[in-house]
């Protein structure tokens, strides 16, 4: 029943109804912020960018093939919207300072030091954070984030453990024997 | 040894195994306190990540900025197409007026071409004619000649200096 409704209002947006687009941006707002958020670690460009992957939605939105797939299709142009201001951030910050400091995203863990969920996250790898929120924040199963990444079932099922023992460690409470 | 079936155990949680391979994972939790306690961590986490995320609050008028974003681009769209549409009237306003004034134009370079050549023509005539104005003629070519020959010669040595 709501999938039918949801299908109406893209099927209206399509046609260029901007109440129906307006409809659909308020329906996925939350889904495509807490995803930019997540990949962004920042409140600002995450809005940014949200709004940039909703103009890009709205002038695209002709070239989508199936409307069952919306949901998908709208993260990979977040996806792939994120990963261009992260390389732009990374250029930057290659510019501003020291080659070695460039890539404090590596930095091992100060074991003293007490991490957040998003600072933990913010130091894990881009794939890592990437598919963390797929499938814990957005909820995707494997096969449906196999489709978003285009990688193998598989790769997803290693990808997301090697993401969960990474965020561990980042918490540290990798402390088991 | 025993061999812990950690990578199993993140698809366990997430219910992406298949029947045989969640009994063996079962079978192994039920012996293994490490991987019963890696599994609680992993769910832990999974419940505390989604939660933090789920507080983020989306921006509350981000369909209004959209939709405005759109109306603006699309102003310079109409404007652009404005401006190409003023250039191609432009284009076209001196496509006709080339057409129909270019066999005058044509003509009025002709005629200026003819002008010219019979007025040097003229001039060489009556300089012949004239034998004070001819010896001028040719001390002044010759004093030219001189001083240009002079002239270029310096600039040659200065740019060889």
């Amino acid at each position: 029943m709501v999938d039918e409704e949801l299908n109406h209002i893209i099927h209206r947006a399509r046609r260029g109804d901007k109440e129906a687009f307006a409809q659909l941006v308020n329906r996925y707002k939350g889904h495509v912020y807490r995803y930019a958020a997540g990949m962004l670690g920042d409140r600002m460009d995450a809005e940014d960018v949200s709004q940039e992957a909703f103009i890009k939605v709205y002038y695209s939105l002709s070239g989508l093939d199936n409307e069952y797939a919306f949901s998908s299709w709208i993260i990979r142009i977040v996806s792939n919207l994120c990963k261009d201001r992260l390389k732009k951030r990374a250029k930057e910050q290659r510019l501003r300072d020291e080659p070695d400091e460039a890539i404090a995203d590596r930095h091992l863990p100060d074991p003293l030091e007490k991490l957040s969920i998003e600072e933990a996250m913010a130091r894990l790898t881009v794939d890592h954070r990437e598919i963390l929120l797929l499938h814990e924040v957005q909820g995707y199963r494997y096969e449906e984030i196999a489709d978003i990444l285009e990688v193998p079932l598989g790769t997803v099922k290693s990808r997301l453990f090697a993401a969960r023992m990474a965020l561990r460690k980042e918490l540290g409470k990798e402390d088991r024997g | 040894m025993i061999e812990h079936p950690e990578d199993q155990l993140s698809a366990y949680l997430d219910d992406e195994l298949n029947a045989e391979e969640r009994q063996r994972v079962e079978d192994h939790i039920e012996e293994c306190e490490s991987c019963q306690a890696l599994l609680e961590d992993l769910l832990v986490m999974q419940s505390e990540l989604a939660q933090t995320f789920r507080q983020i609050q989306e921006p509350a008028h981000l369909e209004v900025r959209v939709l405005q974003s759109i109306s603006e681009e699309k102003i310079p769209t109409a404007a652009e197409k404005g401006w190409a549409f003023g250039f191609l009237m432009m284009v076209l306003t001196f496509g006709i007026f080339w057409f129909l004034s270019g066999s005058v134009l044509v003509k009025l370079i002709h005629g200026l071409l003819k002008l010219t050549a019979a007025m040097v023509y003229a001039a060489s005539h009556f300089i012949l004619s004239v034998p004070v104005l001819t010896g001028l003629t040719v001390v002044l070519s010759s004093v030219i000649l001189a001083v240009s020959a002079y002239s270029l010669r310096r600039l040659l040595q200065t740019t060889a200096n």
